[in-house]
């Protein structure tokens, strides 16, 4: 009788015999290497402590002052509109209609759409666990200034103010369920990029990455962030918790069902991504089916 | 040499400390893992320069990613995986084949090395001549497993391809060092 075979994790009779080997082979490495690591992990570290205690006033300001300055445009945006619509006693969507007819909306494709929020993403102010989102203001005032305007717009004009008014701030693309249930490994990458440049960069290393993301409904991005030393990130944590308590968004604010992703981003960079991937239900039209 | 709460400290905290600026954390690593990846990477490249030239840049891409390294696998997973890649990379570079079979390179080590010849038992040499004889990938899945300890899936992931391609390279491997090693076992 013979024993059955061990199951394909398990070491067998040959790994066993080749780890026995190779710990008798008497080869090594060159001792120039141990020390020339060694020196760099000192180095680095050493750099790391530096340029902490340099730079980290100059961060804090610089993200205050992103901050102030996006509150600012959307400010003034808003007001514009606001004004132009109560003094010329026009509807504003004929202010709109002169810029974004249908047939313009139309004929901008959907990555020049997405190009134009790439601005307003990368001037975002990034948060401590470095989480990539839309800013905040701009999310409740874009609302705000559709709601402003709609008091003398027709309904079906609404949609056209809300698109060319906050262009740079809002995700633009019509959204379709398909892509809302399933983004392409693409779209995913693309927002990888916009949010995680360093990933992608000459300086990016190689290795795994883990990331939790949620899109918005129309396949942009709504918040990500690279899961950080000391971070929430458990492997065996449900992915629809580990968003919420990453990027506090909860399970019913979410469109489709969480998953992971697998993406080989780079091919001379980095070298895997892992993506906990959550869709965002459309806050902007709750009537979509989804 | 470390102290003796590291030896007994897992590599993720080691790392997660070494993040955080210990470089006494990072020298607990390196000394605990140094052999088990030179020695995936020189039963790959069959050389010895080679390998350590590739040593040292899978080690300074360790350091490299420190700060954004998040212990969501296994340390060892992770290290493997960037010394596979360090491998594709100088495949990249010198367009040559990643993982060449080994018969020269061995055989110069033999004349270079007469008291390693002397030490080695004549089984052991046959094991390793036998796995450096393996077809490249079968080989590279071979020594994932053994020499990083390395699950099916964590190789497949490590590696870009999917799990049951990954237990076949395995067990084909398996079978032809059965068959190398007819007359040893």
């Amino acid at each position: 009788m013979t024993a059955p075979p061990p199951p394909d994790d398990l070491p067998d009779e040959f790994t066993e015999a080749y780890r026995r080997a190779s710990e008798a082979d008497l080869r090594r490495p060159d001792a120039r290497v141990a020390a020339s690591v060694l020196k760099e992990a000192a180095r680095a570290a050493a750099q790391r402590g530096r340029s902490f205690a340099e730079s980290g006033f100059g961060h804090w300001k610089w993200k205050a002052a992103a901050s102030i300055a996006a509150v600012g445009l959307i400010g003034i945006l808003s007001s514009q509109i606001y004004r132009n619509s109560s003094k010329q006693g026009t509807p504003a969507s004929a202010v709109v209609a002169a810029s974004t007819t249908p047939a313009v909306r139309n004929a901008v494709p959907d990555a020049e759409l997405h190009e134009g929020s790439v601005p307003a993403l990368s001037a975002a102010p990034k948060l401590p666990t470095r989480v990539a989102a839309a800013p905040a203001a701009a999310r409740s005032a874009a609302p705000a200034a559709v709601a402003a305007a709609s008091a003398t717009v027709p309904d079906n004009h609404t949609v056209s103010l809300y698109q060319s008014s906050t262009r740079a701030l809002v995700p633009l693309t019509a959204p379709s369920a398909q892509t809302a249930a399933s983004p392409s490994s693409e779209r995913i990458l693309m927002a990888l990029r916009i949010a995680h440049p360093d990933l992608f960069g000459a300086s990016a290393t190689a290795g795994a990455v883990r990331v939790a993301m949620v899109l918005n409904a129309d396949g942009s991005l709504y918040k990500s962030v690279i899961e950080v030393p000391g971070g929430v990130g458990k492997q065996e944590m449900p992915i629809a918790e580990e968003l919420k308590q990453v990027l506090g968004v909860g399970g019913d604010e979410l469109q489709s069902f969480p998953r992971e992703r697998l993406l080989a981003a780079d091919q001379e960079h980095a070298a895997t991504i892992v993506v906990e991937l959550g869709v965002r239900k459309d806050t902007a039209d709750a009537t979509r089916a989804p | 040499m470390p102290r003796m709460a590291e030896a007994d400290e897992s590599d993720e905290a080691l790392m997660l400390r070494y993040s955080h600026g210990d470089v006494t954390a990072f020298e607990t690593l390196y000394h605990r893992h140094e052999m088990r990846v030179w020695r995936y990477l020189y039963r790959s490249v069959c050389n010895r320069a080679t390998a350590d030239e590739l040593l040292q840049e899978v080690w300074f891409s360790v350091v490299r990613s420190a700060t954004r390294y998040a212990p969501t696998a296994r340390f060892t997973t992770w290290l493997f995986t960037l010394a596979h890649h360090a491998l594709i990379d100088r495949h990249r570079r010198t367009k040559s084949d990643p993982l060449p079979d080994a018969f020269a390179e061995l055989a110069a080590d033999e004349v270079d090395e007469p008291s390693r010849r002397a030490q080695s038992v004549q089984h052991a040499d046959a094991v390793i001549a036998a796995v450096e004889q393996l077809p490249k990938v079968q080989r590279d899945v071979f020594l994932l497993h053994a020499e990083g300890e390395m699950t099916l899936e964590e190789i497949a992931v490590a590696t870009g391809t999917n799990y049951e391609t990954v237990k076949s390279r395995l067990r084909y491997a398996r079978s032809k060092l059965r068959e190398l090693l007819q007359e040893h076992v």
